[in-house]
């Protein structure tokens, strides 16, 4: 899958590539507009994720010459000012999603692969994480082929954690993702550890091996090669 | 009332009693220049008679008048031939009703024989050419600033013209606008004056509010962007496999930091924005609709801590608002009672015609009421707090012109916030 990452910042550019890259995406960056600009003219991408504020031009305008050549990559907006605005003029420039920084890194990986998975008619698509098969079409989650009932979060945060299967997850991040930036500020340990409990125990019950491992003061893994028995 | 009708207005009262003062003094200046025609008349009638007199001096017993406006008298002793003038009355023979005269009496010797002669005229017409000349000046006069009056609303309903349409353009003005406004210019001086000062001031004004939006939204981006390659890294760092526990902690707690020092940064530029009344963008908000959608978003968290949300909320209740300003309004006050609610009590919140009430039960302040909505006064066992959020409710009430109150009652452990809207 082909990313192109726009951003002037050089240390920002390093570190989400990195991590995308480390996701199995093939990521090329730009750092102008210009350079953007040429860029999208030139290749097909999957998924392109813009920062609004670039040295010489804006990020929309890049949005905007996209949509001209009737490009199918999704895209993404990045900005680091939390404007109404700047969101609604980018999404209804056709930009399919807006980020304001600063962000962490599992939660633009989940907003591109929800993106893609849009994209790629998800009616079919099954995502298999060992036992445990989701189907987003339907928001369903099935252990040894069998249905499992979740409550909404449960099934997000299952998701969240899958998307970014393999890497630390930490707390904050997760309940950020999962109910929004509501829980901003709000002491939400004792409240994320009791959702968590409740996803184990119905994927346990189901017959799933344990796939997600706690890490004491820091966060969450979801891996399917770390299984460990509860 | 426009300036044209009220200074008609004025120009009208003020007509009136210069004209009542005008009839009387015009009255009185016509009936003096009638005396004094009438004293003259008699005076030249008094040498007719004397020289008549002089010629023809009549027999004692020929004295009674050739005319009832001549008297004539002889008398024994001499009297003198001071002229005495004086207004009388007299019976009108052919009306029958006393009618004002004047007469003039003098005494008048020839040779031995002494007359007394009286002369006298009567007003009569003049009087009523007096009073006519008058009152026709005092209704020319009406007339003529009645239609002088017109003739101004009609000329100066033209002359405002520019004025006016300077004030439709200053109706219009946002300073936020797409395109500079240019004031109408006219050929009037003093219009020409005010639309040139207008266009100096509305420029100098778009210049001062883009540069201070240009520098909030600088400041924002220079800002997050450090925070967020800091938190990059951390999320980075994190991956790694050499760490131990305490590590993780430490990269935690950066993390949080990360996020107040964030939030905080968040806080401050709509502050200043507020400030700045660059949310302009105003819609019709339900308020109800929007505490509705901030309360069902912490279900899942209360629930966890047992505690209930008690709702009479009356959705349909719209005001003009911001809709971003409005969600921060009440979802601030929200999240304050969610956060510092005790587990398992209920947080009480009502919507309704003029107000949004929330309680929730709670340990008293742990500072002075009055600094309750003052920036960075915050509760110091609540380390994500950033100290803003209320103060950020008072300065968007205050900038819709709604109320805040705060109340706690002791007996009952309860926190209330009172919005009146």
């Amino acid at each position: 899958m082909k990313i192109l990452l726009i951003e002037d910042e050089p240390s920002l550019l390093v570190a989400m590539r990195h991590y995308l890259e480390g996701e199995k995406y093939t990521v090329s960056t730009a750092n102008s507009y210009h350079k953007a600009s040429e860029k999208v003219h030139d290749y097909d991408y999957d998924c392109i994720v813009v920062d609004i504020t670039l040295p010489d031009g804006n990020g929309l305008s890049v949005v905007k010459e996209l949509k001209e050549a009737h490009s199918q990559a999704g895209i993404i907006i990045v900005s680091a000012k939390n404007s109404l605005d700047d969101k609604l003029t980018g999404l209804e420039l056709g930009a399919d999603d807006y980020l304001t920084k600063p962000f962490h890194l599992p939660e633009l990986n989940a907003r591109i692969r929800s993106l893609m998975r849009r994209r790629q008619h998800e009616g079919e698509m099954q995502l298999t994480f060992g036992a445990i098969t989701i189907v987003p079409a339907r928001k369903q989650v099935l252990v040894n082929h069998e249905p499992v009932e979740m409550t909404v979060k449960e099934y997000e945060l299952l998701l969240f954690l899958t998307t970014n299967k393999g890497r630390l997850l930490s707390k904050s991040v997760i309940v950020e993702h999962v109910w929004g930036d509501y829980m901003d500020g709000i002491d939400s340990h004792d409240f994320l550890y009791t959702h968590m409990r409740n996803l184990r125990r119905k994927l346990l019950d189901a017959g799933s091996p344990d796939y997600i491992t706690t890490r004491y003061g820091a966060g969450y893994i979801f891996s399917e090669t770390n299984e460990t028995t509860a | 009332m426009k300036l044209l009708h009220k200074t008609a207005l004025y120009l009208l009262i003020a007509a009136f009693p210069i004209a009542l003062a005008g009839v009387f003094l015009l009255n009185y200046y016509i009936h003096r220049e009638v005396l004094h025609e009438i004293d003259e008349l008699l005076l030249s009638e008094l040498i007719l008679v004397k020289d008549q007199l002089r010629q023809h001096p009549p027999a004692s017993t020929d004295l009674h008048s050739w005319d009832h406006n001549l008297q004539l008298a002889l008398v024994t002793t001499p009297v003198s031939d001071r002229l005495a003038f004086r207004d009388s009355t007299t019976l009108d023979f052919r009306e029958h009703e006393q009618v004002a005269v004047r007469m003039l009496r003098t005494g008048y010797t020839v040779g031995n024989r002494h007359f007394v002669i009286t002369l006298q005229q009567s007003y009569l017409e003049f009087d009523e050419i007096a009073s006519a000349l008058s009152i026709g000046v005092i209704v020319c006069f009406l007339v003529v600033v009645a239609l002088l009056l017109l003739a101004d609303v009609i000329v100066s309903r033209q002359i405002w013209q520019p004025f006016y349409a300077i004030i439709r353009q200053l109706q219009q003005y946002r300073v936020d606008g797409p395109e500079e406004t240019v004031f109408p210019v006219s050929n009037v001086d003093e219009f020409r004056l005010l639309s040139q000062s207008l266009d100096e001031m509305s420029h100098r004004t778009r210049h001062q509010y883009a540069q201070q939006k240009q520098f909030t939204d600088n400041a924002s981006h220079e800002m997050q962007t450090p925070l967020s390659v800091l938190s990059f890294e951390l999320d980075l760092l994190q991956q790694s496999d050499h760490l131990d526990e305490a590590d993780l902690e430490r990269i935690q707690r950066s993390q949080q930091s990360i996020k107040r020092l964030s939030a905080m940064n968040q806080s401050l530029l709509l502050l200043a924005k507020i400030d700045n009344h660059q949310f302009t963008h105003s819609e019709s908000v339900d308020i109800g609709q929007v505490v509705n959608q901030v309360l069902d978003n912490y279900m899942d968290y209360i629930t966890h801590n047992g505690i209930t949300f008690n709702r009479m909320i009356k959705e349909g209740v719209c005001r003009p608002m911001n809709r971003q300003l409005a969600e921060v309004l009440f979802a601030n006050l929200i999240k304050n009672a969610v956060r510092h609610g005790s587990p398992n009590s209920s947080i009480f919140v009502q919507v309704g015609l003029t107000s949004f009430i929330i309680t929730n039960e709670g340990d008293p302040l742990p500072f002075p009421q009055e600094q309750l909505f003052q920036r960075f006064v915050r509760n110091q066992a609540l380390p994500q707090s950033t100290g803003l959020g209320l103060a950020l409710v008072k300065e968007i009430a205050s900038q819709y012109g709604m109320r805040v109150e705060y109340d706690y009652t002791g007996a009952m452990r309860r926190h209330m916030f009172q919005v009146d809207f």
